[in-house]
């Protein structure tokens, strides 16, 4: 078992938005968090890796308990990547380079920069090292943010609506890096996420949240149609097109 | 210990090599404006109300020139401009960390209320108690911490956003004026001079003592930010990033705001209300060197220090015998660009 999430509530002045939150994932695995909006999906992540600190609960990573690690010790394992990215004018490599950050004690090391090149080059942003980032689209900014959650030499990567913002090519672009990472890496991935359809053609296992509880926690082959009208309210279907499951509303 | 750490042995490649190279020109840039500093302060030292040459002020340094020339040299033109240094440098440091820490770019001592906080000090002082030296200094840095106690609460225990501290900032610098006013109107036509005299920033002021209490300030705060510098460069990426990358969010901004605080209060405390430089200096190291704190602090400093050694020895020229104080000079040039800033839309 590689993450094991158990029992998280979380409580933003005394109204709970996350309760009794259990589940794990395998290495290798990407999970997709589904549900409507304000359910709890960026509030889950943010409680996973601690930028929120919930009332109870605990996040084993292969026998290590996340919640009794300091805030360093918690970046060194869980790479995060937010909804939001602040404009920057660091050329993409510092960008990158900042993901050693926990790492780092007084300068960076010789094996700061091959990790952070190579990452670069494995992601294929090598072309725009000396680029500024503020300067890029939001295809390669979204990249470059997942360069520097990487640079963290994570086990868990947690990613909050990465899709958001980007065109259709570069939606399955983004999506297809972190399904590769995650693969090559041996990596585990929560994705937050709203499109239904991105996340069941990428997605091992889905989490869905509704009114701040798990709904239900499904692989790909057990996912139905009336999880997804019992959580959204929507009839749907899932159709095979070409041998990629589509959810189609009716 | 990283959870997934991969160690292979490969050499760094090309991108570091242009990364260091990069960085390297900008080493250069540094020490070129470090000499360029140096050398407006030499010219500075032989120019006034009687011309030095260069060489009488190298020995006035060493001791061998005439007994006249070593007085002017080391009593009174040598801590002017030591002074406009260490105190552009500490007020440009201070407005880079606050803009960097409130992730707001008009963040700065004086559009904080923090030197309006001084000088609010410096004239309760002036009137209350006489006018002691000791006390105006007192008081204005007890004015200045006490704006600096203000907006760490505002942001800390209230948890106000960074746009709205900048705000109470402003209601802040209004309020502080608005109290100086009240005590002008009520002091003596003495007092109000003195008042008035002390407001117009000037470095002409100190003496080698109080260089000497400020360089103890503004030295190991530079050291400081230095030390801190991935967690500022974290927290321009987002208070999530940052929080993403280990940063202990709430402490880096109350320590890094009680540091900057007390240089530039210790600044205007000895030189008086010093406009803009906090505010101007950083945006200019950030045209030169991007967003990277690793580079901006020591330009900061530097360009800072720069910055106010050539509006006082401008203001020396213009009028002679340091008629003009640089506060005026520094206003001048600030309020332009302030609105440049604005009409840029904070970017």
């Amino acid at each position: 078992m590689k993450l094991k999430v158990d029992n998280i509530n979380f409580s933003y002045n005394s109204h709970p938005v996350l309760s009794d939150t259990t589940f794990s994932l395998e290495q290798g695995q990407i999970m997709c968090v589904l549900g409507v909006n304000g359910a709890g999906k960026s509030t889950l992540l943010k409680c996973l890796n601690r930028i929120l600190k919930p009332a109870t609960g605990s996040v084993m990573v292969d026998q290590k308990n996340l919640f009794l690690m300091d805030q360093n010790g918690v970046a060194r394992c869980v790479g995060y990547v937010p909804q939001r990215h602040p404009e920057t004018r660091m050329t993409v490599f510092e960008a990158v380079l900042m993901g050693r950050r926990p790492h780092i004690r007084w300068s960076l090391s010789k094996n700061d920069y091959v990790l952070a090149e190579e990452i670069m080059e494995q992601i294929g942003i090598s072309h725009l090292a000396m680029r500024p980032v503020s300067g890029l689209s939001g295809g390669e900014i979204q990249k470059v943010i997942i360069a520097r959650a990487l640079a963290q030499s994570p086990s868990i990567l947690l990613l909050d609506e990465p899709t958001s913002n980007l065109d259709l090519k570069n939606q399955l672009d983004v999506m297809g890096l972190i399904q590769t990472l995650v693969r090559s890496r041996g990596l585990s991935a929560i994705i937050a996420i709203h499109d239904l359809n991105t996340a069941v053609r990428f997605a091992d296992r889905f989490l869905f949240l509704k009114h701040h509880k798990v709904r239900a926690v499904s692989t790909r082959d057990g996912l139905t149609a009336d999880m997804i009208k019992q959580v959204y309210g929507v009839d749907v279907v899932l159709e095979t097109v070409m041998g990629h499951t589509l959810v189609v509303p009716i | 210990m990283s959870c997934n750490f991969d160690s292979r042995e490969i050499l760094p490649g090309t991108i570091t090599r242009a990364y260091l190279d990069y960085f390297n020109r900008k080493v250069w840039l540094f020490l070129a404006l470090l000499f360029a500093t140096l050398g407006v302060a030499l010219y500075a030292v032989t120019q006034g109300n009687y011309d030095i040459p260069v060489s009488a002020v190298f020995q006035a340094l060493t001791g061998s020139a005439a007994p006249e020339v070593g007085v002017v040299v080391t009593r009174i033109r040598m801590p002017r401009v030591v002074a406009a240094i260490i105190c552009g440098w500490g007020l440009s440091l201070s407005g880079l960390c606050l803009q960097s820490l409130l992730k707001n770019p008009l963040s700065s001592p004086s559009t904080l209320g923090i030197s309006q906080g001084a000088a609010f000090g410096a004239a309760a002082a002036i009137v209350l108690t006489g006018a002691r030296v000791f006390m105006i200094t007192a008081f204005a840095f007890g004015g200045a911490m006490s704006a600096t106690v203000i907006i760490l609460i505002l942001s800390g225990l209230k948890r106000l956003s960074t746009e709205a501290v900048i705000l109470s900032g402003v209601a802040l610098s209004s309020l502080f004026v608005s109290a100086t006013i009240l005590i002008q109107y009520l002091s003596t036509d003495t007092q109000l001079a003195m008042v008035v005299f002390w407001t117009f920033g000037d470095v002409a002021r100190s003496g080698w003592g109080q260089i000497g209490i400020l360089t103890g300030m503004v030295l190991p705060a530079t050291l400081y930010l230095m030390f801190i510098r991935w967690d500022l460069n974290a927290l321009a990426s987002g208070e999530e990033t940052a929080k993403g990358l280990g940063v202990r969010v709430e402490r880096l901004r109350i320590t890094g705001m009680v540091t900057v605080s007390l240089v530039a209060a210790l600044a205007t405390a000895f030189h008086g209300v010093i406009a803009f430089v906090g505010l101007i200096a950083p945006h200019m190291a950030r045209r030169l060197v991007g967003d990277d704190h690793s580079l901006l602090i020591p330009f900061s400093g530097v360009i800072g220090g720069l910055l106010l050694l050539s509006a006082d020895t401008l203001g020396r020229l213009i009028i002679g015998s340091g008629a003009l104080p640089v506060g005026v000079i520094t206003s001048f040039l600030g309020a332009p660009m302030f609105l440049y800033l604005l009409i840029r839309g904070y970017k």
